[in-house]
């Protein structure tokens, strides 16, 4: 750091030595200037040092003032500095003294601002010194006479400031602290004392003078192609490299492929098998080595897509090859999936607040009608009073129905075991009918509510329905020919899975019930679900899907004498003997929720059975109180042991799994009932269907009303199934024209806590009255 | 055959205003609309949006994917389903009657 001091001192001539001729002329004014002006100079210093001195003063501020010397005529020849900004300062030299004592007036001025603040302003401080370079210049030009020699010149002769070219500050070392240090140092110093001792006479030390030869330099001009220069740019967002990740790994992926034997394949394709069975979500296996990206595929600039794709092509002239690709999309799968998905979303639009109500959503209004929530609710308020005031009425929401199956009859309805949105409607004929017309299965979905999912033609007609609960994609369905067939619903393809068409052990009346049973197998095999159908021609059968379709014969139903009482009951026993067959025809079926080895077959006599997978002879308990086709037994869902069945004589009987006569017998009209099924939420809550209506029944209030009933009308037809929903308090009821109607119920009483008491209760006090009632008769 | 039928069944669906099949470069397959102007907005238009929409969802999380899309607006709702070779849009009027 160098650091110049601005120094008081007078000079009279301080002109750098390039300037020499003027040095004269500039002393002598300088004399004369000695009454009056002085100045503080740095320039002094300049003329004692020479040449040396100006050129190191290249840092500013080293050009600071220059001396003042006026001139003759009582003006100023201060060298004016060689740049200028001061505009007002003109270069004319001739110029009246008048002025140029202005000038002097402003630039001393300037300089006694300087003084004031020494160092700190050091733009002003340039400007002056700029000024007086002009000055000097202007000085330069005038003409010298010989009188200017022969002067005399004082010359004043002051110090100059310290000017520091290299400071380097001592290290200190601590001999105590750093002992170790400070010897090496010490033994440094000596070191280098004793080489200097050594260098003066030594002969290893030359002083040598170089010169360095400054290489001449030619420039050369040389012409080249102009270099072409592209920008390009590229913005890669985050799913951008995944994607570039993924295909790498697939790639490796697939190199691995190659070498793996075929079990493994088949094995890591089973794994990956999908859950909802009506949606088809499973990958194309090898990937779509299509080109451009779309909608950001796997493309590497998604950004320039955006601009690339903004505008559609008009369809000129396509080639063949894009006629057939487009053609391509059309037949993909993918796009039947689409549209399958899109459907949905659309006919649940318009069916918004039937879906809302199904699903105990509230309901919004959705139109241009302003607002919205309170309108919505108070309509459904109004249609709910309009209906029967708070007592527990049906609203009706929808019905399934397509052309497809006009004019059929619905004979069973069942919900998929996982999927509770997937209903399974079979539509077929109970009787036999001289034209066999063509049975069908169709799949509903809540979902959309105008077309069925799925639908599975099959020859004769479908009188029994099962979904399997450990493949929740296998619809089990029986036909009136006495065939049993497994549909996968995943590919919705025509063709059952499973058939038994072949099979010697088929049976060879209708089969009526169908259920999956899972069963606890022997040790070395894991459980595995079977399929038990019970027909119209007395046998109840086993069916495997492991190996192939294998049958095993669980019961041949005989005929059972009915124990009734009354007086002429030998008589009865009598007649009973002659019978045409010893067979008995089931009509029904129902496994035990909590035992699976134990089930119930009700037969066309009205007689129902339990009966034992272990023992294929005989019954374990028989069960009297119909005298006519058994329909449909239900177990409680809240009761181990409490059981329901329905008959075409007109009635229903609640049964206890002890006692051989029922607990309790409901009826309510003079037509044969023909299905009945349990609440899921209330456990004295039943629901049953005549011909003529659908009657819902509460154990609880009443044995000798239902509590609510629907007649049918006349385009309905006669119902002929229900079914309660589990996820919503909803009924679903098929009638003989192929409709299936979705019914909410509303203002129901409410579940009572303990189901299972309640129930219980229900059927003390039903067996209390009887009691009463045989004691008093 | 069956995607034909389907398609056509959509249509039908009471107040559905039209349907359209994009193929992945922009060409419109098959449009229910008879002006060809109007398919082409609706096409360039949707398919910028669903491109945005992709986007977004991937930014998020790149294991993401859109699989739907539906813009409710005052006069009607697009459902657009994108997918890597197509698009497939459908416009409907909403009521409640189904």
């Amino acid at each position: 750091m160098s650091q110049v001091k601005l120094q008081e001192s007078i000079v009279t001539s301080s002109r750098p030595a390039a300037a020499g001729q003027s040095a004269a002329n500039a002393s002598k004014k300088a004399r004369q200037s000695r009454k009056g002006f002085y100045a503080s100079g740095l320039y002094a210093s300049r003329a004692t040092s020479g040449v040396s001195s100006r050129k190191s003063g290249e840092e500013k501020g080293v050009w600071s003032k220059y001396p003042r010397l006026p001139n003759d005529q009582g003006g100023e020849d201060t060298p004016k500095p060689l740049l200028e900004d001061d505009k007002k300062v003109s270069y004319d030299t001739k110029e009246t003294p008048s002025e140029l004592a202005s000038q002097s007036q402003s630039s001393q001025l300037q300089q006694t601002r300087v003084h004031g603040d020494r160092g700190s302003d050091r733009g002003s401080v340039d400007q002056l010194h700029w000024t007086e370079m002009k000055t000097l210049r202007d000085q330069m030009e005038s003409p010298l006479t010989e009188a200017d020699l022969e002067a005399d010149v004082d010359i004043e002769i002051s110090e100059t400031d310290t000017i520091w070219l290299l400071d380097i500050k001592p290290k200190l070392v601590n001999p105590e602290t750093d002992g170790d240090l400070a010897e090496l140092i010490k033994q440094r110093n000596e070191a280098y004392k004793a080489l200097l001792a050594d260098k003066v006479g030594n002969d290893k030390y030359v002083a040598r003078e170089m010169n360095t030869l400054e290489a001449t330099k030619m420039t050369k001009p040389c012409q080249t192609d102009e270099i072409g220069r592209s920008e390009f740019g590229n913005t890669a967002s985050g799913w951008d490299m995944f994607d570039s990740f993924q295909a790498q790994l697939e790639k490796e992926k697939a190199d691995r492929f190659e070498k793996k034997t075929d079990e493994e394949l088949a094995k890591e394709a089973e794994q990956q098998q999908g859950d909802d069975p009506l949606e088809d979500n499973r990958r194309p296996l090898e990937p779509t080595s299509k080109s451009p990206a779309f909608v950001g595929r796997q493309s590497t600039t998604p950004s320039v897509l955006d601009s690339e794709f903004g505008t559609v092509r008009e369809s000129v002239a396509m080639t063949a090859e894009e006629q057939a690709q487009l053609d391509a999309i059309l037949t993909s799968p993918k796009l039947k999936q689409t549209l399958f998905i899109i459907e949905r979303a659309v006919v649940q639009n318009n069916s918004q607040n039937l879906l809302a109500t199904y699903r105990h959503l509230p309901i919004i209004e959705l139109d241009k009608t302003g607002d919205s929530e309170a309108e919505a609710s108070q309509a459904l308020l109004v249609r709910q009073k309009s209906g029967a005031s708070l007592s527990p009425h049906l609203a009706y929401l929808w019905r399934y129905s397509c052309p497809a199956v006009k004019g059929q009859a619905v004979t069973c309805m069942v919900w998929n075991k996982q999927n509770k949105d997937i209903l399974a409607v079979s539509y077929g004929k109970h009787e036999y009918e001289p034209e066999m017309k063509n049975g069908l299965v169709c799949c509903w979905s809540v979902k959309n509510i105008q077309q069925p999912e799925r639908v599975f033609r099959t020859k004769s007609g479908v009188t029994a329905l099962s979904w399997s609960t450990q493949f929740s994609y296998l619809l089990a369905a029986g036909l009136f020919d006495g065939h049993v067939l497994i549909f996968d619903v995943r590919t919705g393809s025509q063709e059952p899975v499973f058939d038994s068409y072949l099979s010697p052990g088929r049976h060879f009346g209708p089969v009526r019930q169908l259920e999956w049973v899972r069963k606890e197998a022997g040790k070395h095999e894991e459980t595995q679900e079977v399929l038990v159908s019970a027909s119209s021609d007395g046998r109840v059968i086993q069916w495997s899907i492991r190996k192939g379709f294998e049958f095993k014969e669980l019961m041949k139903l005989k005929r059972v004498t009915t124990v009734l009482p009354g007086p002429s009951q030998k008589q009865k026993q009598q007649k009973a003997d002659a019978l045409i067959s010893r067979q008995a025809s089931g009509s029904s079926m129902a496994f035990n929720p909590n035992d699976k080895n134990v089930y119930l077959v009700g037969t066309e006599d009205g007689n129902l059975h339990k009966c034992s997978c272990s023992y294929n002879e005989q019954y374990l308990e028989s069960y009297f109180g119909h005298s006519s086709p058994v329909y449909s037994v239900k177990w409680s869902p809240f009761l181990t042991d409490v059981f329901i069945s329905c008959a075409a004589d007109w009635t229903i009987n609640l049964w206890q799994a002890d006692r051989t006569r029922p607990v309790t017998t409901m009826g309510s009209s003079t037509k044969s009932i023909n299905s009945l099924s349990w609440s899921p939420k209330s456990s004295c809550i039943f629901a049953c269907v005549n011909d003529g209506q659908l009657e819902v029944w509460n154990m609880a209030h009443s044995t000798l009303d239902p509590i609510i009933t629907e007649p049918t009308d006349e385009d309905t037809g006669r119902y002929t199934h229900v079914l309660f929903s589990d996820n919503s308090d909803s009924l679903l009821v098929g009638d003989a024209q192929g409709n299936v109607q979705v019914f909410k119920l509303e203002n129901m009483p409410s579940a009572p806590k303990n189901q299972a008491e309640a129930l219980d209760r229900v059927i003390q006090l039903a067996l209390k009255t009887e009691l009463n009632a045989s004691q008093t008769a | 055959a069956e995607v034909e039928e389907t398609f056509k069944r959509i249509l039908s669906h009471k107040g559905v205003i039209g349907a359209i099949i994009v193929s992945y470069d922009g060409i419109p397959i098959r449009s229910s609309f008879a002006e060809n102007d109007v398919t082409v907005q609706y096409c360039a238009l949707i398919q910028q949006l669903a491109q945005k929409a992709k986007s977004a969802v991937r930014d998020l999380d790149p294991g993401n994917d859109l699989t739907f899309l539906r813009i409710r607006s005052k006069k009607n709702e697009i459902m657009v389903a994108p997918s890597p070779d197509y698009l497939l849009l459908v416009v409907q009027e909403p009521n409640d009657q189904p």
